[in-house]
């Protein structure tokens, strides 16, 4: 703490700091300010000092920053409560689309530089049934879901389009979310080994009905 | 005690083969063991007329065994029939007399024969040396190939037309072998060989396909194999999976601190297949609980602070009451007064400032238990007089200039008391700053 007194404090990162009022900054509006290893430590500091770690996902045009995870609980319900028009199907859908554009950068699947990129026709075949209700069709449903993500920057997608890419929001998202998803696709693994059932009785011609 | 041995060595065979062999040790003392009735040794004989194609290995230089072979794999894998001179040229990459050598001893050795008309390597020879690489190259497979070999192997023996108990006993040595990568995987296990586990870690994918799908093969045709041997594949092939993937979860904890290292373990299709089954309360979860809010600056408000101590000292559920706004009061001194005077910091300094009137200095004890009043000995009981008089110490402040002061002095010794139930106090004594009387 005491390092930060008024003499010492860097004015430039300072004034970097106030930018992120909103989040995140656009890299084309202040440039790349890693180059700058002592500016983007003290913007680093300041940062952290108010509970914010600075992200720079590779790949991206922002930094983000992210509310550390100690200080963040139970912030869905918070966002819920102020946020109408916001619920856990749109979380479930954040999920997929976090899988499949984000999750592929970190586990380096892919180059992380490259941009990963969606359309609501695959969201709608892949996934589409499982936000299935009633008679509306999967199409609307997701594209319904998509809108709300869409005005609260987790996702880009122009009007008009359908590539759906990634909102800087989305790096928002605390880091376990990596680790969840792995675990879960582990025990899935795990769990799957047992759909092929042992056949315990003798079944007099060899049918299966597995196959 | 020769014969004890003997039955229980070939305690799985038939009772026939026993009674044979007991005879055959007794009656022919001496006689070579090659006329035992082992089933292995009966196996083994059957193919004793193709021995001559072994011969090749009994010649002394090893470098002309190896130009054999390979002459052998070349007319095998290249030619089909063939005159000698065409097997000339098929060989031309070796000297004329090595050539000539070679081609010599493939003759006479059985390895190429001659149907009148041309040459040709038989079958059997052929099938011989593909297994023979097969075998060997085994040594440079992956794990996920070597099981897979070897249940190929046991899957397709029906189909080299054997007769029944050949077929069986070529399916147990493949169930030997995959025994026996069960036991080296739960030695892996065992010895958390951080190498080894990582290495089988990316592998577990194949592995976990090659033996589902030999499963459901086996399933659909029930014919592979009988009731035992199935119980005994499906059970094997079953703790393989299960050890496998518990060596994937083992890389999984070794890779944590490394994303780049996980991404070798789970591949895109798994996550693609989990991510397919998934039901959406599942996949909701994961977003909710990582959720930061966007564009929302996340301030801690009173009520959660609250709550949250609540939560840390009496172990409940974090449950936010929300504060409701004060109720318009008008503001009546008196109340204020009665307000403070329920402070029992405020009261126990009102009660000193009261009995210290016209004192400069008193015992502690004095003032609380004298003329028991019941309020010292509240302040003693509830354990309220250490603390307040601790606050009181301290209270130098210089916005108490104005009130009176007093000062403590604690002594380290006890000071018994002859009346009240309070026995025995450290002793203590209250004195009156000079601040105070400023």
């Amino acid at each position: 703490m005491d390092q930060i007194n008024e003499s010492t404090i860097n004015p430039e990162a300072q004034k970097i700091c106030s930018m992120f009022h909103y989040g995140w900054i656009s890299k084309k509006e202040i440039g790349p300010i890693e180059r700058d290893l002592k500016l983007f430590r003290d913007v680093q500091t300041y940062l952290s000092l108010m509970g914010y770690e600075l992200l720079n996902p590779p790949g991206t045009e922002w930094y983000v920053i992210r509310l550390k995870k100690e200080y963040d609980s139970a912030s869905f319900d918070y966002f819920l409560k102020r946020v109408k028009g916001i619920d856990r199907r749109h979380m479930a859908l954040l999920t997929i689309i976090y899988t499949k554009l984000v999750l592929p950068k970190e586990l380096r699947h892919v180059d992380p530089e490259n941009e990963l990129s969606l359309t609501v026709d695959e969201l709608v075949y892949n996934y589409g049934a499982k936000f299935q209700q009633g008679k509306q069709s999967s199409r609307k449903t997701i594209e319904t879901l998509l809108t709300p993500l869409k005005k609260h920057h987790y996702i880009l997608l122009e009007k008009g389009k359908s590539k759906i890419t990634v909102g800087p929001a989305m790096y928002m998202l605390n880091s376990d979310m990596l680790m969840d998803i792995c675990d879960y696709v582990i025990q899935g693994l795990t769990a799957s080994l047992n759909s092929i059932e042992k056949i315990e009785e003798e079944i007099a011609d060899g049918e299966d009905e597995l196959e | 005690m020769e014969d004890t041995l003997n039955n229980e060595h070939s305690a799985g065979s038939a009772g026939r083969i026993n009674f044979i062999n007991s005879n055959n040790r007794k009656g022919v003392e001496g006689k070579s063991d090659y006329d035992l009735a082992h089933k292995d040794i009966v196996m083994i004989k059957s193919i004793e007329k193709h021995l001559k194609l072994f011969d090749i290995f009994k010649i002394r230089n090893t470098q002309l065994i190896i130009l054999i072979l390979a002459g052998a794999k070349t007319l095998a894998g290249e030619a089909g029939r063939f005159s000698i001179e065409e097997a000339q040229e098929y060989l031309s990459y070796m000297s004329k007399r090595s050539r000539d050598r070679v081609i010599r001893e493939l003759q006479d050795k059985g390895w190429i024969v001659f149907d009148g008309f041309d040459y040709e390597v038989p079958g059997k020879v052929r099938s011989f040396l593909s297994s023979m690489f097969l075998s060997f190259a085994k040594e440079n497979l992956s794990i996920e190939e070597q099981i897979k070999t070897t249940v190929m192997l046991a899957e397709f023996a029906d189909e080299f037309n054997m007769d029944e108990e050949h077929t069986e006993s070529l399916k147990k040595m493949g169930f030997r072998e995959l025994s026996v990568w069960k036991d080296y995987l739960e030695r892996v296990i065992q010895k958390k060989s951080r190498r080894e586990i990582l290495e089988i870690g990316k592998q577990t994918q194949g592995i976990i396909k090659v033996i589902k799908d030999t499963q459901k093969t086996l399933n659909s045709n029930r014919k592979i194999f009988t009731r035992v041997r199935y119980d005994e594949f499906f059970d094997v092939t079953s703790s393989i999976l299960d050890l496998t993937t518990q060596i994937l979860s083992m890389a999984i904890q070794f890779q944590r601190e490394s994303q780049k290292g996980l991404g070798e373990f789970i591949s895109p299709e798994m996550i693609e297949a989990a991510l397919h089954d998934a039901p959406k309360e599942i996949l909701a979860n994961f977003a909710e609980k990582n959720f930061s809010a966007p564009k929302q600056v996340f301030q801690l408000r009173e009520e959660i602070i609250e709550s949250r101590t609540r939560a840390f000292f009496e172990h409940e559920k974090e449950e936010i009451i929300a504060t409701p706004p004060p109720e318009p009061v008008d503001i009546i001194e008196e109340e204020m007064i009665i307000d403070r005077m329920q402070n029992p910091m405020e009261l126990f300094y009102q009660e000193i400032v009261l009995k210290m009137k016209l004192k400069d200095q008193a015992p502690m004890d004095e003032l609380l238990f004298k003329d028991i009043d019941g309020f010292g000995l509240a302040m003693y009981k509830t354990g309220q007089l250490i603390k307040l008089t601790g606050e009181l110490r301290s209270n130098k402040e210089p916005e108490t200039t104005g009130k009176e002061i007093f000062e403590l002095e604690v002594n380290d010794s006890y000071k018994k008391l002859a009346e009240g139930p309070v026995e025995i106090v450290t002793e203590c004594n209250l004195r009156r700053s000079k601040n105070g009387s400023n």
